[in-house]
This record gives C-alpha cells, structure tokens and sequence, in this order.
C-alpha cells in the first residue's frame, strides 16, 4: 500500500497522527485472560458436551444422519399436551415465583419487618435440600394421607399440577429472590425524596419508581424461574402424577426405553424457550438505566403499618411454610415408621449402605471445589465482560446464560459422550471428582451468572478509575477496591453453588463411580431400595452439614474482616 | 506479575489433575455394574469377597433404567467388566448384545434353556416377580376386600385407589403388561388394560414407588415389586404382598462378560461364582426365584405361598418377544391408556 | 405566602444539628442559606421540606402550621444536587409527574411541560431520557419539573455543586432569572459564597448549627458581623483591636464597645491602598495575577496584610509600598 507523502512544511510525521489510549499490556492481558478462560472452559465443559447431545439427536436410529429423531418426537402420542403441560406450569411458576420472590425481596430489603434473618434461612432450605425432600415433605403434609389431609378429614390430592406447581415455587423460588434482591439493593434516595415532596403517595411511588427499576431484576428472575421449571423432571416424577412435562419425556426415553436419539432431541428442543427468554430479557435489558453512583444513598426504610403488617404476616407464613415442608422429612427420619408409629428412634440414622456416611465427605469436597472454581470464573468473565466490545460480550452473555436450558439428566448424558472417549486427552478427567464439580458447577452456571452480574452493576467505573489514578496496578485495584464492594455477591454466588453441588442429583447418576459415590447418590439409593426413613435421616445430615459449612465460613470472613480493620 | 500467576495456575490444574486421576485399572480389580438391590449387594459381595480374596470388587448400582442408560452412553468405551443382575428384557436390547462376550460360566450348563441365552451370551441366577402392595389397614377403613388377581383390580370399588408403574418410564410397568399381554392375548389383553385403567388413580412413573405410596396410605393398592412389598412388611408397615393369580408379571436378572473388559480372567471367575452353591443359598434369603437348580426354597416365595419350584405357576414369558415387541407395545400403550 | 421558620430545634442523639433557627422568607424572595459542610443548612432544608421530622419549633406556611403536614402534602417543589430525575421516564414525563399524580388532563399536562421546556430553553429535548442528558440539562429538567407544579415554596439542594465552572455560571443565571419571573419564593441551600452573593436576597449565613448573620448580599460582605461571616464571605483582614490602635487608629471610632479582645477590624482586600513609594513602610511579600485583578501580599507595620486591585500597582516583590486604609472602609466584627 502506498502512502501519500504526508509532510507539512516544518511539522514530523508522526505529530500528524493521533496516539491511541496506551492500556498498560499487563492490564489488557489480565482481562483477556478474565474472559478466555472462562469461556475456554465453558466451551470444553459445557458446548462440547452439548454438542455431543446435538449430534446424539441427529443420528438416527438406522444409522444415519437426520432429523428422524425430531419428527418421530412430533408423532409421539401426547406430546403436544406434554408441550402445553410444560409452559402451562412453566408459566404459572414464574407468575407465582414473581409475586411471591418480589414481595419477599422487598420485605427483606425495604421495610423494617422483624425476622428477616428467618426468613433468609427460611428460604435457603429448599437450595440446600434434596429434591427427594421437597417431594416427600409435600407428600407427608399435603398427600392424600397426610398431616393436613387427615387434620381436615379428607384425603386431599395434590398429585398432578397442584402439587408439581407448589413443588417448583418451592424449589424455583429462592432463586427468583437472589436475584431480585441484588436489583432492590440497588436505588436512591433521592429519587423517593423528589416524588415525595411532589406530593406522591407512597403507592404512587411504588408503582412509577421502585418497580420500573427492577424491572431488569424481573426479568431475569422470571427468565430463571421459567427454564429451571420446564426442564425440571425431579418434581414431576415425584408429584407430577400423570401431568406429563417435556423434561419427564426425556426421562421416558432415556431411562424407560434407553433411546437416546428422541431424548436428545427434547433437550435441543427445550433450548427453544430458553433462547427466546435470554432475548427478551437482553431487548429489555436495553433500556436499563444507569449503574448505581458511587454517591447513591440507599433509601432508609420507614415503618409503614399498613404496608408492613400484611407483608410481615405473608412473609412469614411462606417462610414458614417452607420451612414447615423441610421439618416434616426431618420430623419423619426420627420417626420410627411414618406415619404409622411414631415413637422417636435413630435407628434410621445407621445407614445400611456400603460405605455409609463416606459420600457425605466426598460431596463437601466437591460441591466446596465446584464453589470456589465456580466463584472465582464467573467472577473473572464478569469483570472482564465490562472491558469487552459490545458484540463480543453480547456473544459471551448468550453462551454463559445457556446452560440453564439444558436439564440436568442430558448434561449428565453429555459429559458421559464427551468425556468417556478412550484417547483423547479429557479421559484423563472422566471419573474424577474434578469433573463431578465442573459439572455441577455448570448446571448452575446461569443462575451464578446472572447473580454476578447484577451485584457488578453496583460497583461503578468511578471507584477503579479513582484507584488506577492513584497508581494502584490493575491487582490492587481488585483486591481493594472491586473485591470489597463485590463480597456480598461473590458470597452468595459461592454458597449458591454449594449447596446445589451439594444436592444435586440428575447430572451426576452418570458421572459417579465405585470408587467416587456423592450423598446425592446415595439418597436416591436409599430411597430406591425402600429405606426412606433412612434417606429422609440422611438428607438431614446433608442439610446439616451444608449449614454447618455455610455458619463456619461466614464466621471464619467476618473474623477475617474484623482482624483487617482492627 | 502476570507470568508468574499464570505459570503457578498452570501448576496447581497439573497438580489437581494429577491428584485426582483414577486408579488405572490393575490385574484384580473388577468393576461390575448391577441393578440388583442395595442389601442383597451387600451380603452378596461379602461373601464374595471372601470366596475371592484376591478380586478387588468395585460395584456400581444403578436402578434398572439409569443403568441402561449409563452403559449404552459409555458404549464407546465402557468403564465395567461384568453386568450382573440386570432385567433381562433390557439385556436382550440388540445395543446391549453387541457389547456383551458369550461366555458360559460354570454351572450355566444346568440351567433350564429359558434362563440363558441360546449362545451364551447371558445367563440368569435370579428372577423377581411383580406383586400387589396392598394396604390392609386403608382397606378396612374403607370396607373393601383384599384384591386376588388383575381381574379383581377391575371391580368399581377400587376406583382411584389403585396405582401402577407406568410402563414407558419403568421396567416394571412395562413387564407387568407385558405378561397381561402375553397371558390374556393382544386382544383380550389390551382390553383388559382398558377397563383396568378405569380404576387407575396414577401411573407412577418409578417401577417401586407404587409400593411406597401404598404402605403410607396414599393409596389403597400399588401394583409393584415382591421385594418392595417384602421389605415394607417386614419393617412392620400395614402391608400385604399379594402375587395375582392370574398373570403375575415377572422378569429375569441377568449376568454377562463385557467384551471390552480388560480383566477377563477375574471376571469369569466372579461370573462362575454367582452361580455357585453358596451364591445359590444366598439367593434364596432375598429372591422370589431362584433358577439354579438343587437351591433351596426361596423364604419369599414361600411366604408367599408360592410352591416349591416356582416356575410352575409363573406364565412361560417369551423375553425376547416382549423386548422385541417393546417399542410397538408402549406405542400403542401410550396411544389409546397413556394420559 | 411567606415562610416563618420559629425557634426549630433539631437534634441527632443528643448532638444539636440546629439550634433554635428563626428565620422568615417573604414571598419573592430569594434566600441562600450558606455554610460549610455540616452546618446544618441541608438538615434545615429538609426539614422544610418535610424529608426529616424536627423536635421542637415551628414551621409556618402563609399561617399554616407544617407541622403534621407530610412532605407530599406541603406543595412545595425541591431540585437535589444530582440524581434526582427518574430513570425509567422521558424529560417530559418526568416534568409531568407531579400533575400525572394529581391526575389532571392528559393535555393540559402536554400544555404545561411544553410551556417548561421553552421556560428553561430545552424544547427538543422532550422525549431524552436523563442518562442522555448533560448534567446541566438534567439539573434544568429538574427544575423545570419542581415549577410544573405551582410550588408555593421551592427548594435547592447545592444544584450547581456537581456542575463545571462555566455550566454553573450560566445555570445560575437562569435561576435567578426564572425565579424573578415566577415570584416564588425559593431557599437554597449552598457552599459557595459566590452563588450566595450573585442570587440572593437574603443571605442566612449558618455555622454549628446556628445562624451567624441574616442580610443582604452588600450586608453580609461589607458589613459582617462576625468573624465566620467575614471569612467565609470573600477573604478580609482580620485586625486585633490591640494592632489597629498602634497601626491605623481612625478606624478605631466604628469599634463597638466590649473587650479588647471581643472585636476584631475586617478589612477587605480591596479597601487596602497600595501605593509604591521608595520610602514606604510596606514591602511586598509577593504578587499574584488573576487577570483582571492583582492580589498582594504585603508586610506592614508589623502584620501581613492582603490588597486587591483592579490597577497596576508598578511595584514587584520587594518593593516598598505605601498603605493606607480608609475610616470607612472596616467593619468591625466579633472574634
């Protein structure tokens, strides 16, 4: 290419042109690095597997390459009404998780209610219960003989919507209130003050000020709760009865008929709605206004009666009620034989396994993995997203939000097809607990995410700059600066992600060995082999170790800080 | 700075990665895959560990259909050395065939024709039966007489009070219609299915779980497993096990060589050992069949008040008909009864 | 309507924010109440606002007793320093939502944010949302959106605090001007005694809580009353009474009577004559350019003192000046 001669009388050539903004290299490595190697490693763990569900869909059963496993899906008896079940209880989950996760948010975050802290544990049952409990506790209290049936008098049926809609609340809940309390946090004072003195009730206020502003909390929320609700088949085997989902077909044909190809191509399916919420949440998410400003005041909460009273009285009667579900299966593993004797025994206490309590262990030790690998990566791909171009990170924000859409039993399948390939280098990882973490932590990659995301949003650009003027090299600036403002949120992403590897069980059946069993697993054996007072026993000591674990980190950080600041 | 975090990074992933590698498999080590229940595993891999003290025994248990599923997924390259105890209606899956090695454990010569595979390619020690849990004391509460047979299954008073497997997610369901099937005909027995599902509250989709629903009281009558309803009246649950007169329903456990297996030899010998005499006698402890032949009466079976040798009152069931027959079957099922 | 502010007393667990206020804001007026930080300024603005309850005092409105008026009953319109336009309206919407709460016409609500808008000179800007606006865009749309209520009082907050120099200057110059034109009696609230002197009518200068003077701007400057007052007000000479005796004795007659320790002379910068003179007592310590004026410090009889003039004085550092003040030039203030 030639160049014109560019001189001017008496002016250089290089004067002529202007300089680019010169990032210091080590700065633009590090957020390089931020983002690749989450991405590298979303893509080894979690597109390449589901690419092997891809394929696994499109082979079909004669032996060729088709889309014969997606039409023989369409010609299966039911499926349409198992289409119209899933978003029917798909919706009315998120409706009901919206209102409820919405209501709870802002009684926790802005009103002076007592009981918070029982309403926080409250609501962190179900994260850290086996799914078995939620079912069996439903079951106990609300079955056809159970505690409140048999109060009333008569045999109440939950089985079918009724019981699978309250079993996802239950379970799709806490998360929906993550999230929507990271977007409460988030506000000012002022903006109440100034409608307040233009004469706005508080009702007014309400509607034209709080709730536009999280409105991308909602949504994201409602995004979650949606796509955990229609690829979920746990609740639907459990209580669903015969209202047959699309995730329970899945289950039909992978675990009724061992047919893969079918089963395959309802996980490609059930990606459909989640693609199209990601894009409604992200076309939404356009017109968001503003990150908080490092002068935002948190708006100091009054105590409004007639505001308050029934939203105390509401709160704590789901959060009662959550924890009364939970309490009933803990009730049960005391029991001698429910609900026919109950006399208090511990005799289900002494599990009749092989191996005993040992999977409790291993569990502790993988779900902790899958937490601190899972912190540390959403972490470094959310901080770096913030430097990247805006079609870069659009790309990046669809990938990391993806791994929702897949249930658990056809993530489990995938790891089995990417991993178990003799000679490849990632056989190295099959069997290994390293991969019963990295799987778990991806099932739950979205809602760690998408958390993470929204707690970023609160520490403004401001605050780095202010550190980098000051001569603080990119390291400082995080470790003083951005950690500080972040540690709530990476908090409850990392305890998010412990317990559900904790509990978890659908992506695992397929990754555990003889030699690596998990407490999950050993739930379901147990209850499978019709030891369920033992399972409920067993449960119990998982929900007591992971609340054990979670009491000894908060203590051992608040020690951490308060030795820092004294 | 950058180097340095990134070098000691790489080290702690080697590290981690070395720490946790797998054992590579050694002479002695048997890695078995089974469907078999989790206490007769235990009693049965005691034993065996001390018939074969030099085998390092690795089971995984799985139920039925997880099973299946697991091992068709690592088809490529499977991680076991033996099934054992297995459905045989499963087994017969052309899929499963094609992993599997004939090898014809001692004693396997013994056993009658319809507990093998014609080229050896599998063999069967055990067998389970489908039984009624019947929940006596909801029974009485509400007046109703304790069922016998399907066919008692079908009167009106039982409606809404009677759950069964549902046979396209469970074996068990599937099993127990196949013999209704195989027993009353396709006409008379598609028939039967219709007017049964009349009374039919839910189809469970788990094949044991009809059994727990009925000990708790959520429902009169669970159409499942003999163990299921063994195991509740032991703990001292208000159960009846009661096998129907007509057409119960059972399926065979069965045990094959993995072609792929890098531990032949101990694997033959484990396989000879599942039907030795002392396996035999445990068997008997825990199973409602038991097909080697000169064991003992099986304690279920005659609780039950099955006779002696039990095969004459169980329906001779074609297995590979009714796998073969599979897809058709549940097709139809799911067609005109599924909901 | 005037505003009659009695006796207020506000305290925070014991520590006194204010201390027994009076103060009245006569209708038109304009009032500055100006202070450093933690004053109290932004306490007793809020107070009147009705954003913070108080302990004792009184707070009338054209006779009416505020005091169990809530905030959004008073009718009053109040613009913060920064971030108080909604994020998720448009500028006309948010310029609309008093009168969308109080539920008038769609049109008559159209006829008055357009009306605003050409008041504050943003017609194009209507259908923007805050986050597309400059700062002194939003801070006119905030006000814009105080007006469209027909306040009875507005209310300040620092609004030019977070705006550049030239920004300010000509946003505080619309103030004025919209405020003149409305008649509405306005406080606000600000650090800066500049705003103070170019905006108000009346200026409350306020320390600890307590007022220290109440006056015009040519009040508060050339005649304080206290020490506080004529340091904060532009820079001045603080004399010791003991010193001006010595050095300048005619100012001496203006001194009010009291310890010899309880006055201090003030004399502004400006009133100091500074003449070269080879045989001057003076030297000049140094000198500062600021363009249209020349700063001085000089050394005099014993004290450094400061001089301003708009002139070339023709001397340098060293030099030897003449000073003088005239007798009329000093106020004498409380130490």
């Amino acid at each position: 290419m030639t160049m014109p001669a560019l001189t001017l009388p008496g002016k250089t050539p290089n004067a002529a042109r202007p300089r680019r903004l010169h990032r210091p290299l080590d700065e633009r490595l590090l957020y390089g690095a931020c983002v690749l190697v989450p991405v590298v490693a979303l893509v080894l763990f979690f597109l390449l597997p589901l690419g092997t569900i891809v394929w696994r869909s499109v082979l079909e059963e004669e032996g060729g390459v088709g889309l014969a496993n997606y039409l023989a899906l369409f010609r299966t008896p039911g499926i349409l009404r198992a289409v119209g079940n899933s978003l029917l209880v798909g919706g009315a989950t998120t409706v009901v998780c919206l209102l409820l996760g919405f209501m709870v948010a802002y009684a926790v975050q802005r009103t002076r209610i007592p009981g918070k802290r029982f309403v926080a544990a409250a609501l962190s049952l179900p994260l850290l219960a086996p799914s078995l409990v939620l079912g069996l506790g439903l079951i106990f209290l609300l079955g056809r003989n159970g505690l409140v049936s048999n109060l009333i008098g008569t045999r109440l049926n939950i089985y079918g919507f009724p019981g699978l809609l309250i079993a996802n609340v239950l379970y799709a809940l806490p998360q929906a209130v993550l999230i929507i309390q990271a977007a409460l946090r988030q506000s000012d004072a002022r903006y109440y003050d100034a409608a307040e003195v233009m004469g706005a009730t508080r009702w007014q206020q309400f509607l034209g000020i709080t709730l536009p502003n999280v409105k991308f909390g909602l949504l994201s929320a409602g995004f979650v709760v949606f796509t955990v609700t229609i690829t979920d088949f746990g609740n639907a085997v459990t209580i669903g009865g015969d209202f047959s989902v699309l995730a329970t077909e899945i289950y039909n044909q992978v675990t009724g008929q061992m047919r893969f190809g079918i089963g395959a191509a309802v996980g490609i399916l059930l990606l459909l709605p989640t693609g199209i919420a990601v894009y409604i949440e992200r076309v939404a998410a356009q017109r968001q206004f503003g990150t908080a400003s490092e002068s935002a005041l948190a708006p100091v909460p009054d105590y409004v009666p007639m505001r308050d009273i029934p939203l105390f009285l509401a709160t704590m009667t789901l959060a009662l009620s959550i924890v009364a579900v939970v309490a009933t299966v803990v009730f049960a593993s005391f029991v001698r034989l429910w609900p026919y004797r109950l006399d208090l025994t511990l005799k289900h206490y002494s599990i009749t396994l092989s191996g005993g309590y040992d999977p409790l262990w291993t569990s502790l030790a993988v779900s902790a993995g899958a937490a601190a690998i899972g912190t540390a990566l959403l972490f470094a791909l959310v901080l770096g997203l913030r430097r990247m171009p805006p079609g870069v990170a659009k790309a990046v924000y669809l990938l990391a939000v993806l791994p929702v859409g897949v249930p658990g039993l056809v993530l489990g399948l995938s790891y089995i097809f990417a991993f178990n390939l003799a000679g490849t280098p990632l056989h190295m990882l099959y069997g290994t607990v390293l991969l019963l973490a990295l799987c778990n932590f991806y099932h739950y990659h979205t809602q760690g995410f998408l958390t993470m995301v929204t707690g970023m949003r609160a520490v403004p650009p401001a605050l780095e700059e202010a550190a980098s003027c000051l001569g603080g090299g990119v390291l400082r600036v995080l470790g003083d600066v951005v950690v500080p403002v972040m540690v709530p949120t990476l908090l409850s992403v990392f305890f998010f992600l412990f317990m559900r590897s904790m509990v978890t069980l659908s992506a695992i059946i397929f990754l555990v060995t003889p030699s690596t069993n998990l407490a999950a697993v050993t739930v379901m054996r147990l209850d499978e082999a019709g030891f369920v007072s033992q399972a409920a026993a067993f449960s119990t000591c998982i929900m007591a170790a992971v609340a054990a674990a979670a009491l000894a980190m908060r203590g051992a950080l608040s020690l951490a800080t308060r030795r820092k600041v004294a | 700075m950058v180097e340095f975090a990134g070098k000691s990074l790489l080290a702690g992933v080697v590290l981690m990665g070395v720490a946790v590698l797998p054992a590579v498999a050694q002479a002695g080590t048997l890695t078995v895959y089974t469907a078999l229940e989790e206490d007769e595993i235990a009693d049965y891999v005691a034993a065996a560990k001390k018939d074969l003290p030099d085998i390092d025994l690795k089971v995984l248990r799985l139920s039925t259909g997880d099973l299946g599923a697991r091992m068709l997924a690592e088809a490529s390259n499977p991680q076991h050395d033996v099934i054992w105890g297995w459905a045989v209606t499963n087994m017969l899956d052309p899929r499963v065939m094609a992993l599997v090695e004939p090898y014809a454990a001692k004693g396997s010569d013994a056993l009658p024709a319809a507990y093998k595979g014609a080229d050896a390619s599998w063999f069967a020690a055990t067998g389970y039966m489908a039984a009624f849990c019947v929940n006596t004391e909801l029974l009485k509460a509400k007046n109703l007489p304790v069922p016998t047979s399907w066919k008692d299954l079908t009167n009106p008073v039982y409606k809404g009070e009677v759950v069964m497997p549902n046979p396209v997610s469970s074996g068990t369901g599937y099993l127990q219609i196949a013999a209704i099937l195989q027993s009353q005909g396709n006409e008379k027995g598609w028939q039967f299915l219709k007017t049964l599902d009349g009374n039919i509250a839910q189809y469970i989709k788990s094949g044991s779980k009809p059994c727990k629903s009925a000990r708790s009281g959520e429902f009169a009558i669970g159409a499942s497993l003999a163990f299921a309803a063994i195991k509740s009246v032991e703990e001292g649950f208000p159960l009846k096990m009661v096998i129907p007169t007509d057409g119960a329903g059972y399926e065979l456990e069965a045990s094959a060589l993995m072609k792929t297996s890098k531990n032949k030899e101990d694997a033959k010998r484990f396989l000879d050992w599942t039907l030795s005499p002392k396996a035999a006698a445990l068997y008997t402890k825990y199973k409602e069949i038991v097909t080697i032949p000169g064991a003992p009466v099986a304690k279920a079976a005659e609780e039950a008040g099955l006779p002696a040798d039990v095969q004459k009152v169980l329906y001779p069931m074609d297995f590979a008909k009714s796998a073969a027959e599979r897809d058709a079957i549940l097709k139809t099922w799911q067609g005109s009864i599924g909901r | 309507m005037d505003l009659q502010i009695k006796n207020l007393l506000k305290t925070f667990d014991g520590f006194v924010a204010l201390d027994r206020i009076n103060l009245t804001v006569e209708e038109r007026e304009f009032v500055c109440l100006l202070g450093p930080s933690g004053c109290g300024k932004t306490t007793l603005l809020r107070i009147v606002a009705g954003l913070m309850p108080y302990d004792t005092g009184e707070l009338l409105m054209g006779g009416r007793d505020l005091g169990a008026v809530p905030a959004r009953d008073r009718g009053f319109g109040i613009v913060f320093q920064s971030y108080s336009l909604f994020p998720n309206m448009t500028v006309a919407e948010n310029i609309g939502y008093g009168l969308k709460i109080r539920k008038a016409p769609g049109d008559r609500i159209a006829a008055r944010v357009k009306e605003l808008l050409e008041l504050i000179k943003l017609p194009q800007l209507a259908d923007r949302y805050p986050w597309q606006l400059s700062g002194g865009q939003q801070q006119r749309v905030a006000l814009a959106r105080a007006l469209a209520v027909d306040p009875s009082l507005i209310l300040l907050d620092e609004p030019l605090s977070a705006l550049d120099a030239r920004v300010r200057a000509d946003l505080r110059a619309e103030i004025r001007d919209v405020q003149r034109r409305l008649g509405i009696p306005t406080i606000m609230v600000t650090h800066d005694q500049e705003e103070a002197l170019t905006l108000a009518d009346k200026v409350v200068c306020m320390n600890h809580g307590l007022i220290e003077q109440v006056g015009t701007p040519q009040d508060l400057y050339l005649r304080p009353r206290t020490r506080f007052v004529a340091d904060f007000m532009g820079s001045s000479n603080l004399l010791p009474t003991g010193w001006v005796r010595d050095a300048m004795p005619h100012l001496l007659p203006g001194r009010p009577n009291g310890a010899e320790n309880a006055y201090e002379a003030c004399v502004r910068p400006e009133r100091v004559a500074v003449a070269a003179a080879a045989e001057g007592e003076g030297r000049v310590i140094d000198l500062t350019f600021l363009g249209n004026i020349r700063r001085l410090r000089l050394s005099w009889r014993g004290r450094e003192l400061l001089a301003e003039t708009h002139q070339d004085p023709g001397v340098g550092p060293g030099a030897a000046v003449d000073v003088s003040v005239a007798a009329d030039a000093c106020a004498w203030v409380r130490a």
